[in-house]
């Protein structure tokens, strides 16, 4: 392999720097067999959510045809389609669901998660590392095991069928994962700060409020973010606590349209109900990535 | 101190942890939900288990995409931060591409890869046919080949996550490292394995074992790509417990069995996150 196109280091001095970039051109076709794989993969990406697009853009007769084909009538197709999906098969509805049971356990679960993180990773006690290794197992338990125990625990204190319930089971299972997350981040602190409110004669909760909230909200943001982008897709305990229509969650219609669809075969209806499940978190990925992924780092990477 | 810890500590024992607790006592029992009674049958699930084909076939099936699916995952990973590591333009615009299937919605994920899995009008069909290979044409989500297209809609998904926690750990190594390789004319290939590698070790466990649990744990991306179950050849152990519980066209609510099954899943992740890390303790590089 050319050394020329080797590792670039920020070692590099000034001058280096700039003759790297005399010879750009050279450096782009050294690079090229690396391109070329780059964009084949993000081109498999991009054509199947595309794809998936048009997909609610086409008549059934033109999604039989050719994948290839570009929708014929997107306008009316697509009035159809969402339509169909969004009223006829109750999308709507769950949509409604999903948004009121997301934010709500997204917001509960963060707000009684970071005073426990903040004790378990600031505040040394006898048993501190017990408590964070009992969080810690949750990461472990798959949801098929507590299927059945859940579900009685649900019908004895009344909660099964709503949306109360299924809010209050998110928080349950979201509360390991965002423990991890918010003392990894509270840990990366600097210490002063609690000496400083100490010295102030600040009360624990006053430190923990005052001072410790206002720099902890880019940690809280992201575990927002992320418990959103897990609640919101959540199927199975979705599926198993809810059968009223009219408590559904987004995952759980879709899953119900696709059993219907095998009856009618609307399968272009079909594309646009996914795209209605896939679009919000498109949009929640678009405009926050980066802190996603910076998220990651901090709750993982550690 | 107690105030802070208790509403987290509450909720969390109450959803999580005592019903995994229950679900023990429920493993012993025969029981269909629709009665109180529930008959005592000690380890009789357990045993029933052991001589059903299902749960072997399912626990293959789980090794199958944990292992191939974590080869690939790991392997491309490795392999696309190798290259974003060079001087690419768009660095940050493949990644987010490559990271995005993680965010969507794994019903969502399961129905298009059924939608590109689909013999008849699906993509994967027409571009082989277009290219003149119908003789690879293949029914992507029959009993045969089931597992192997599952795994690969896997790869899709999860490739993105570990390249952006693997090109973290990347990020840490001390660039001089790196220039210290080159000035030694090491290849990249030495690089990697001499630098990269025992640098990013202890990221690339802690990112094994994320994966371990959550491929035992894919179900979504499964139950929608295959609706409403795929045909038992291609059962894993998530798709066993809710197919015997509450999953199958005509439920059956073996709900005793189906908590039996769920419990073994809790035990094989646990001996497989235990396996793990006797394996890379022992490859450890020490330096």
């Amino acid at each position: 392999m050319d050394t020329a196109t080797q590792l670039v280091t920020p070692a590099m001095d000034r001058a280096q720097q700039l003759r790297a970039r005399r010879f750009a051109p050279r450096q782009l076709i050294g690079n090229l067999p690396y391109y070329a794989v780059l964009l084949g993969w993000a081109a498999v990406t991009i054509f199947i959510l595309l794809w998936l697009f048009s997909g609610s853009l086409k008549s059934n007769i033109e999604i039989f045809g050719s994948p290839w084909a570009i929708p014929a009538d997107p306008v009316s197709a697509a009035k159809q389609n969402y339509s169909a999906a969004w009223s006829t098969a109750h999308m709507g509805i769950y949509f409604v669901n999903s948004i009121l049971i997301t934010v709500g356990a997204d917001l509960i679960t963060v707000v009684i998660s970071a005073p426990a993180a903040y004790v378990l990773s600031r505040i040394p006690f006898r048993g501190s590392t017990l408590i964070n290794y009992y969080f810690i197992a949750g990461m472990g338990l798959p949801f098929q095991l507590i299927l059945v125990p859940l579900y009685v625990l649900l019908v004895q204190i009344g909660l099964i069928d709503t949306r109360a319930g299924l809010t209050l089971t998110y928080v349950g299972v979201s509360i390991p994962f965002t423990i991890i997350l918010l003392t990894g981040f509270f840990r990366s602190l600097p210490s002063e700060l609690e000496e400083a409110g100490a010295v102030d004669g600040c009360s624990e909760f006053g430190i923990f409020w005052r001072i410790m909230m206002p720099i902890a909200t880019p940690g809280l943001f992201t575990a927002g973010i992320f418990n959103f982008v897990m609640i919101w897709q959540e199927f199975l305990l979705a599926q198993l606590l809810l059968s009223s229509d009219s408590n559904k969650t987004l995952p759980v219609g879709l899953m119900g349209l696709r059993q219907t669809m095998q009856y009618n075969s609307n399968w272009a209806a079909m594309f646009a109900a996914v795209m209605i499940i896939v679009v919000p978190s498109f949009i929640v990925f678009v405009a926050l990535s980066n802190r996603i992924m910076a998220g990651l780092t901090l709750g993982a990477g550690k | 101190m107690v105030p802070f810890l208790l509403p987290a500590l509450a909720v969390y024992t109450l959803i999580f942890v005592y019903p995994a607790f229950d679900a023990i006592r429920v493993s012993l029992f025969q029981w269909n939900g629709f009665t109180t009674k529930m008959t005592y049958i000690g380890f009789g699930n357990y045993q029933h288990l052991l001589s059903d084909p299902t749960f072997w076939v399912s626990l293959r099936n789980t090794a199958v995409i944990a292992i191939g699916g974590g080869v690939g995952i790991f392997g491309l990973a490795f392999f696309f931060s190798a290259i974003l590591q060079r001087e690419i333009r768009g660095k940050k615009f493949f990644r987010a591409l490559m990271f995005f299937p993680i965010v969507l919605p794994g019903v969502g994920v399961g129905m298009i890869w059924q939608f590109v899995y689909n013999r008849s009008w699906g993509p994967l069909s027409a571009l082989l046919n277009a290219v003149g290979l119908e003789s690879f044409d293949q029914t992507w989500l029959g009993p045969k080949l089931i597992i192997p297209s599952l795994t690969i809609a896997v790869i899709w998904t999860y490739m993105g996550f570990y390249l952006v926690i693997l090109m973290a750990g990347i990020d840490k190594i001390p660039k001089s490292y790196f220039e210290a390789a080159r000035m030694d004319g090491a290849s990249e290939w030495r690089t990697f394995w001499l630098v990269t590698l025992p640098m990013t070790w202890d990221v690339l466990v802690v990112a094994m074992v994320l994966w371990l649990i959550s491929a035992m744990k894919i179900f979504d991306l499964i139950v929608a790509t295959t609706f409403p179950s795929p045909p038992r050849s291609g059962f894993t152990m998530t798709i066993f417990v809710w197919e015997r519980a509450v999953g199958a066209y005509t439920p059956v609510f073996e709900l005793g069995y189906a908590t039996a099954i769920g419990v073994v899943l809790l035990f094989c992740v646990v001996l497989g996150v235990a396996v793990l890390r006797l394996i890379t303790r022992r490859e450890r590089i020490e330096y």
